[in-house]
C-alpha cells in the first residue's frame, strides 16, 4: 500500500440539464486495497466509477490510474487495461462461456488458443466446471453468471477491478458466496478494486475503505468500514448506515466470553454434560453421533424425541468470532443460550447472554 | 399435359432469372438498410425520418415504378435493372423499418459492457450488435424476400422476363397448363427459399435457445481434434 492507485482531484460531473451528478469529488484508492463506493440512488458512486475507465468524462477535473491522467489514454486501450464487472453480468448471449472470458485479452491480440486456455484456467479459480465453458449465458444460473463476469475481468489480469453493483441482481444465499468469494480472490490476487453498491452491510463486509456518497455527488465520509460505523461524519452516514449500526459496529469487536456448560442429548437418548456443568434451565441441545448440535428440545420431550420435536437453533458463534457473531447467536436461539462450536462444527459449550452482553461492556470501557 | 416437358428449358432458364430479380434487390436493400437503420436507431430526429420516409416509399404501386424508373434511370423498358432497382426499392422500404427495430432490441447493458471492455465502435458493431440484432432483422428479411419473389412476375406485364412471363404468355396464347406450372413453380421457389433463411436463421441464432449445449464449441472447447 502507501501509493495511490487510482486518484480523484477535484473532479465534478454536471448534465447539460443543469443537473450535478458528481460534486467536487477528490479521494484516493490506495493501490491493492478494496475501496467501496456507497449511497443511494442517484448519489453518483456508480458516474464517479465509470470515470475511472472513461465511460463518463468528468466535465472538470482529472482521474489518474498509477499516476497517469486518463483522459490522455485512448478510451479502448484504457477499458482494456481495467477489469469491469457490472449488475446483471452483461455477458455477451450470442458468446459462450469461454469466448465470453477470452473477450479482452482477443481484443488485445492474444491468440484464440491462449485466450482459451487462460479462459478455461479462470473457470477453475472462480469455481465453476470446465463443462460449462461452452454453454451460453442462457444457460447459466445468475450465480454463475455473476462468477463469469468475475473470470471476463480477470482474464487479461489488469491491476485494477472496477465491479458495478455486482452482486445486486442475486439471491441472498449466492450473494454470500459470491461475496466470500471476492474476499478470496482479492487475497489471492491483490488487485485494486473499486466497488459500488448501494448496501450498507455489503460495503461494510467487503471495504478496506468506505466512501460514503450523498444525493448530489457529494462525498460524505470516506474512511474504514469500522470507523464509519462509530463515528460518522454527519446526520446523512449516520441515517444512511442505518439504525442498526451500533449492532454492526459489534462485528469488529472480540473478546473472551467464557463459556457454560449445557445438557445435551444424542439421537439414542444417552444425556450428557458438554463445557460444563449445566445451568438450570428447561432446553437441552440435541447432538448427533458427531457431536456437532443439530436443534434444542425442551427437557419434558427429550425422552421421546421425534424429528418435529426439536426447535431448529440460531447461528452458531466460533470462539475468537466477533461480538456481533456472539450477541446474534444468543438473540437467535430459543433457548437464549448462544451455541459455540469449534471450526469442524462440534459443540464446545453455550454462552449466556448476560456474559456476552458483559463482554460488550469491558469492550467498550476499554476504548474509552 | 404436353406444355411442361416441351419446355422445360424455359422454365429453367425463367427460375433462374425470377430468382436472380428476387435476391439480388433483398442484398442489395440489406446493404443499404443495415448501416441506415444504424444511425437511425436511437437518433432523435433520424429516426422517424427514415422510417415514416420508407413507409412512404411502399405505397407507390409497382407497376408506376416499373414505368417511371426507365425514364428515371435511362435504362430500356424492359430492362432486368428497372425490376431490381423497383425492388430494392421496396426491400429498404420494409428492412429499414424492422433493421432499426432489431438494433434497438439489443440490450443495452450488453452494449455498455462491450464497451467497457475495450470493444471501439467499429468492433463492437460487427462483433456485438450485428450479431444480437440478426433475429429481429431475420424477421424482415423473410417478408421481403417472399414479397420479391410475388413481385419479380409484375415485370412480366412489362416485358422483363421471369415467371409471371409464363402466366402473361399462358393468358395470352390459352395454354393454361403453362399458368398453372407458372404459378406452382412461384410459389413453390417462394416456400423453398424461406426455409432456407429459416434455417439459415436457426444456425445463427442457436445462441437464442438454451438448454441445448453446442456440441461444436465444446468439442473445440475441450481441445478435441476429431
Amino acid at each position: 500500500m502507501g501509493n495511490h492507485a487510482i486518484s480523484f482531484r477535484e473532479v465534478r460531473k454536471t448534465y447539460p440539464d443543469g443537473t450535478t451528478a458528481v460534486d467536487d469529488l477528490t479521494l484516493d484508492v490506495p493501490e491493492g486495497s478494496l475501496t467501496v463506493f456507497v449511497g443511494p440512488s442517484g448519489c453518483g458512486k456508480t458516474t464517479s466509477l465509470r470515470m475511472i475507465n472513461r465511460m463518463v468524462e468528468p466535465t472538470a477535473g482529472t482521474v489518474e490510474v498509477n499516476g497517469q491522467d486518463v483522459s490522455t489514454v485512448p478510451e479502448a486501450q484504457l477499458r482494456r487495461s481495467m477489469g469491469y464487472v457490472m449488475q446483471a453480468s452483461g455477458l455477451l448471449p450470442h458468446r459462450t462461456v469461454v469466448e465470453n472470458i477470452s473477450t479482452v485479452p482477443r481484443l488485445l491480440g492474444q491468440s484464440k488458443r491462449a485466450a482459451r486456455e487462460r479462459a478455461e484456467e479462470l473457470l477453475e479459480t472462480i469455481g465453476l466446471d470446465r463443462g460449462l465453458g461452452g454453454r451460453y449465458p442462457s444457460q447459466l444460473s445468475g450465480g454463475q453468471q455473476q462468477r463469469v463476469g468475475v473470470a471476463r475481468a480477470l482474464a487479461a489480469d489488469p491491476p485494477v477491478l472496477l465491479m458495478d453493483e455486482p452482486f445486486s441482481a442475486v439471491d441472498p444465499v449466492v450473494r454470500a458466496d459470491l461475496q466470500r468469494e471476492l474476499l478470496d480472490l482479492k487475497q489471492r490476487l491483490n488487485k485494486t478494486i473499486v466497488f459500488v453498491t448501494h448496501d450498507m452491510d455489503e460495503a461494510v463486509l467487503l471495504g478496506d475503505r468506505v466512501a460514503v456518497f450523498a444525493r448530489g455527488g457529494r462525498l460524505a465520509q470516506y474512511a474504514s468500514p469500522e470507523k464509519i460505523l462509530r463515528e460518522p461524519a454527519d446526520q446523512f452516514v449516520s441515517d444512511f448506515v442505518g439504525r442498526d449500526r451500533g449492532f454492526r459496529a459489534l462485528s469488529f469487536d472480540t473478546h473472551d466470553i467464557p463459556l457454560s456448560g449445557v445438557l445435551t442429548v444424542d439421537g439414542q437418548g444417552h444425556t450428557a454434560e458438554v463445557g460444563g456443568p449445566a445451568g438450570v434451565t428447561d432446553w437441552v441441545l440435541e447432538v448427533n453421533s458427531a457431536g456437532q448440535p443439530v436443534g434444542w428440545v425442551t427437557s419434558t420431550q427429550s425422552a421421546e424425541i421425534t424429528d418435529q420435536a426439536h426447535r431448529v437453533g440460531g447461528s452458531l458463534h466460533h470462539p475468537g468470532g466477533s461480538l456481533r457473531s456472539a450477541l446474534d447467536a444468543a438473540l437467535s436461539s430459543p433457548s437464549g443460550l448462544a451455541v459455540a462450536v469449534d471450526d469442524d462444527g462440534r459443540l464446545l459449550g453455550v454462552l449466556r447472554p448476560q456474559d456476552v452482553l458483559e463482554a460488550i461492556d469491558k469492550v467498550r470501557e476499554s476504548r474509552q | 399435359m404436353t406444355w411442361l416437358p416441351e419446355n422445360l428449358d424455359l422454365l429453367l432458364r425463367l427460375t433462374g432469372t425470377h430468382l436472380f430479380q428476387s435476391v439480388l434487390p433483398v442484398v442489395l436493400g440489406l446493404l443499404i438498410s443495415v448501416p441506415l437503420a444504424r444511425m437511425a436507431s436511437g437518433s432523435r430526429w433520424l429516426r422517424p425520418v427514415t422510417i415514416n420516409g420508407a413507409a412512404l416509399l411502399y405505397t407507390i404501386p409497382s407497376l408506376t415504378l416499373f414505368v417511371v424508373l426507365p425514364v428515371i434511370l435511362g435504362t430500356r423498358i424492359t430492362s432486368i435493372t428497372n425490376v431490381i432497382v423497383a425492388l430494392t426499392v421496396y426491400v429498404i422500404a420494409i428492412l429499414v423499418r424492422s433493421c432499426t427495430d432489431a438494433f434497438e432490441s439489443v440490450d443495452p447493458a450488453v452494449l455498455q459492457a462491450a464497451t467497457a471492455m475495450g470493444y471501439t465502435r467499429t468492433q463492437r458493431f460487427w462483433a456485438v450488435e450485428l450479431p444480437l440484432a440478426v433475429p429481429v432483422m431475420l424477421a424482415g428479411v423473410r417478408t421481403a424476400l417472399v414479397a420479391n419473389i410475388s413481385m419479380v412476375s409484375v415485370g412480366a406485364v412489362i416485358g422483363v422476363q421471369s415467371l409471371g412471363t409464363l402466366f402473361t404468355d399462358g393468358l395470352r396464347r390459352s395454354i393454361a397448363e403453362e399458368i398453372l406450372v407458372g404459378v406452382v413453380v412461384t410459389v413453390v421457389l417462394a416456400v423453398l427459399l424461406d426455409q432456407v433463411l429459416r434455417l439459415a436463421g436457426l444456425f445463427l441464432t442457436r445462441w437464442q435457445r438454451p438448454g441445448r449445449v453446442d456440441t461444436r464449441t465444446r468439442l473445440a472447447a475441450t481441445g478435441g481434434a476429431a
